[in-house]
């Protein structure tokens, strides 16, 4: 048995927000030298857990005991004084400073002298140990995602963490970055540090994680070591039932070319080729799935289908029509829809309400207006029907959607959506950040819509999606589709090679 | 949409807040030796205590409505039109314009007046919005420095080639009969009600027209509206076109109804519409309510000044009052836009 004052334990703790209980009786052991992972769907209570842990809520109930003392946390400050450090979700560095001044931001004044070289010595030496390579004076806006995350662990080792909190650290990684991440993490635990990360991912779990508590609605269902268990069984603990298998895909016979791309480049955000004379072909009643690293121009792909981004060259067809010059109104209303991946920012107005959000792309047009005017009633059964019929939990349609958990809001966009009876559905990392029950909904969906005739172009960094999903997967690499797989001849191997950027043998 | 709630915090929070004000303006009388039941009372007397008062507070309170309401345009679609003093100005310049320059038979006179002036304060909007969609030129400059211009071209009006060359005063000759707005009353004309009819107009337009929704979503996020089909360049320059027309009322009030000629106009009233727009919470029909406040406060002030009382001590008895109302409705709102219960 490890010594009491090598653990952080949590004991019954219950944390309520109004009448929905996050936590109900949660008890949690970490050790030093060890990751564990806690696991559960979106809303199981996971977030909350670790806003206890660093004192960024006070449970309603329970005690925390800290490296063997009991302690109340008044705020953060007293977690990290303890040593207990967390990197949220969404990063908390700003970006115009350097990765030195990162650090320093949140250290404890102590004078108000700052010694610039001791701490950028401290600094190296830390990142040295631990196997983290910044450069204190480079500025975050040049670091990508995965070094601003190690920058996030570098500053909670040099607050003197013992305790490293992870909320979803990997939502926002390409597969490598994960994988270097779960190295860093495993060399902090090997250091003598505890580690915690949570997650809604399996297989991540099984990977990286020394023990597992998995949580279900508030509360522990399971804590267990990772050897004593299965992908099968957590899968089971996490939703309270067997995850369905891979779905069984019907015969479609391949229709017409409904969507065609000929030699499409782009330009992205920061001038560089992001498109680089693509071509796709995909035809009616397939889900035709495009899957590829982060970064190889999924995001401008989507954009310029929709008519967001300008094609500097190419031609795009829908069903038979040169659609490269026209507006995205015009696009939408011959039956393009777009699931967009920035479902916070772009495919939904976070403070509008439900009705103002179903109206969102229709806004112009019957139902929604009537004699010039807009018609409320209109978007509000448009709403009642799309939360019914979807499966849409919610506190009131008319609160603001950015009270709505993403898988609920991602169902309602893919309701406005299909509502119009889409030629071609086009959705971008629709799965991103859901839990296993919204995403087996929205696989649902898409199956349906695809059954139903439409053509569904499916832009996924997630290969699990695209194998389970697609009736032909094609691999994006630096702007192109290096290779088209149907369903019949997937393979793991060669699709995992290209998306690597190896060439792939001529599929198909 | 608004809640029940919603509504009984934020006018509970307004109360207490203006309230407060009070007390925190007293106390700077207190520290001044001034006698605070009798400054109090003065307020009250001249701002609100009988329908002359009444009247009075109202003159005030027309043109800040309309810059009011011209900013509540703008500034729900995340435009900072901060140019609404310049647009009056102008506003009032081209109803000068007809009325002094023109010859009109009498019937159109006031028709030709309110649609010059209307566009003279969309056309000083124009340059701005237009700047704003094609270069990125940030519109809080670009506004604000218009307004300076504008000051200072009818300063040069009305001090220059359109004084009045049988009075003293930088002020134009006065008006012809047929270039006044009808009066109501001995202060007021029909502007008093042309107010909450424009008022009433936009919270139409913004609540039950695909045009103002697509402005409440321009307003919320960018991509959204790109997404949504909206060409953001072209409704950026309608809104403001919308705002400035707007705010050109307040200068057509002033000089075809107040004063019956062009002069250098009372400074702030663009200024005060800001103000009143981010107090009423950017919504039309509050707008007129907050404005109603204002030209109560502006009113007591002139009541004070008129009792001798210092006029800086009424200034800062007008703003404790004013900043204490804009927090309390800030932390208001942000209360009642919190998740609560349920996260």
């Amino acid at each position: 048995m490890p010594a009491a004052r090598d653990e952080v334990q949590a004991l019954d703790i219950s944390k309520s927000f109004g009448s929905f209980v996050a936590n109900d009786g949660v008890s949690l052991r970490l050790r030093r030298g060890e990751i564990h992972a806690v696991l559960g769907e979106n809303g199981a209570g996971k977030t909350t857990l670790m806003n206890i842990l660093s004192g960024l809520y006070s449970p309603d109930a329970g005690d925390l005991t800290v490296w063997g003392e009991r302690v109340q946390f008044r705020s953060p400050r007293d977690a990290v004084l303890r040593g207990i450090g967390m990197v949220h979700q969404h990063f908390q560095l700003v970006e115009v400073l350097s990765a030195l001044d990162n650090v320093l931001l949140g250290v404890p004044a102590g004078g108000l002298r700052l010694r610039r070289g001791e701490a950028v010595a401290r600094l190296r030496a830390i990142g040295r140990a631990n196997g983290i390579d910044i450069d204190p004076d480079v500025p975050v806006w040049q670091l990508s995602i995965g070094q601003r995350q190690k920058l996030e662990i570098l500053k909670l080792l040099y607050h003197g963490a013992e305790l490293l909190l992870l909320d979803e650290p990997t939502s926002v990684l390409t597969p490598q970055e994960a994988d270097e991440l779960y190295r860093t993490l495993r060399g902090l635990a090997d250091g003598g540090k505890a580690v915690v990360f949570i997650t809604h991912k399996l297989h991540e779990v099984m990977a990286a994680a020394d023990r597992i508590t998995v949580l279900r609605r508030g509360r522990v269902v399971a804590a267990l070591p990772a050897s004593e268990t299965t992908l099968d069984e957590l899968g089971t603990l996490m939703v309270g039932s067997r995850p369905a298998a891979l779905r069984p895909r019907q015969a479609t016979a391949p229709g017409r070319s409904i969507l065609r791309a000929e030699g499409v480049a782009a330009a992205g955000d920061r001038g560089h080729a992001a498109l680089d004379g693509l071509d796709l072909d995909v035809r009616a009643g397939e889900i035709f799935g495009i899957i590829g690293v982060a970064g190889n121009g999924q995001p401008e792909l989507a954009e310029v289908l929709a008519g967001l981004r300008r094609a500097s060259r190419g031609r795009i067809l829908l069903d038979g029509t040169d659609i490269s010059r026209w507006s995205p109104l015009r696009r939408m209303r011959a039956g393009l829809r777009f699931v967009p991946e920035d479902r916070m920012g772009m495919g939904m107005v976070m403070p509008l309400d439900i009705p103002d959000n179903m109206m969102l792309r229709d806004f112009r047009d019957p139902p929604f207006v009537r004699r010039g005017l807009i018609d409320h009633g209109a978007a509000r059964r448009r709403a009642e029907e799309a939360v019914a019929q979807y499966g849409v939990s919610h506190g009131g349609l008319g609160r603001p959607v950015r009270l709505l958990s993403g898988g609920n809001q991602q169902k309602l966009l893919l309701a406005r959506e299909i509502w119009t009876d889409p030629k071609l559905l086009l959705v971008s990392q629709p799965t991103r950040g859901l839990d296993v029950a919204a995403a087996r909904a929205v696989h649902d969906r898409l199956v349906a819509l695809r059954d139903g005739g439409s053509a569904v172009l499916l832009v996924s960094e997630d290969l699990d999606e695209v194998l389970q999903l697609a009736d032909r997967a094609a691999v994006m690499y630096g702007g192109r589709i290096t290779g088209i797989w149907p369903a019949a001849r997937f393979d793991r191997d060669g699709i995992g090679a290209a998306m690597g950027g190896g060439i792939p043998r001529a599929a198909a | 949409m608004m809640r029940a709630s919603a509504w009984a915090l934020e006018s509970g929070a307004f109360v207490m807040a203006v309230a407060l004000g009070v007390v925190a303006a007293s106390m700077v009388l207190l520290a001044t030796g001034t006698p605070v039941y009798q400054t109090l009372a003065a307020i009250y007397s001249g701002a609100l205590g009988s329908a002359y008062a009444l009247q009075s507070s109202l003159v005030y309170a027309v043109p800040v409505a309309f810059t009011g309401l011209a900013a509540c345009v703008a500034f729900r679609a995340r435009i900072w039109n901060i140019g609404g003093e310049g647009q009056m100005v102008m506003g009032a310049f081209g109803a000068a314009l007809v009325a002094l320059h023109v010859p009109l038979p009498g019937p159109a006179v006031l028709p030709a007046m309110i649609l010059s002036g209307m566009a003279f304060g969309a056309l000083w909007a124009f340059g701005p919005a237009v700047l704003k969609v094609a270069f990125g030129v940030n519109e809080v400059l670009s506004t604000l420095m218009l307004n300076y211009v504008a000051i200072l071209f009818v300063d040069f009006l009305v001090f220059g080639p359109w004084r009045d060359p049988a009075g003293g005063w930088p002020y134009s000759p006065p008006f012809p009969s047929a270039a006044l707005l009808p009066a109501l009353s001995a202060d007021l004309n029909v502007a008093v009600v042309a107010a909450p009819v424009i008022a009433v107009l936009l919270a139409v337009l913004f609540r039950y027209t695909p045009w103002g929704y697509a402005t409440a979503v321009l307003g919320h996020s960018h991509p959204a509206a790109r997404y949504a089909g909206m060409r953001i360049g072209r409704l950026t320059v309608q809104v403001m076109l919308l705002s400035g027309a707007i705010a050109a009322l307040a200068g057509i009030d002033q000089v075809a109804g107040t004063a019956g000629l062009l002069y250098h106009l009372p400074p702030g009233y663009g200024y005060f519409g800001i103000l009143v727009s981010w107090l009423a919470g950017h919504n039309p029909l509050l707008v007129l309510v907050m404005a109603t406040f204002y030209g109560v406060l502006l009113q007591g002030g002139d009541a004070l000044q008129i009792a001798q009382v210092d006029p800086s001590l009424v200034r800062i008895m007008q703003g404790a009052i004013i900043i204490f109302a804009l927090a309390g409705l800030t932390l208001a709102r942000r209360r009642s836009l919190s998740p609560g219960a349920g996260a």
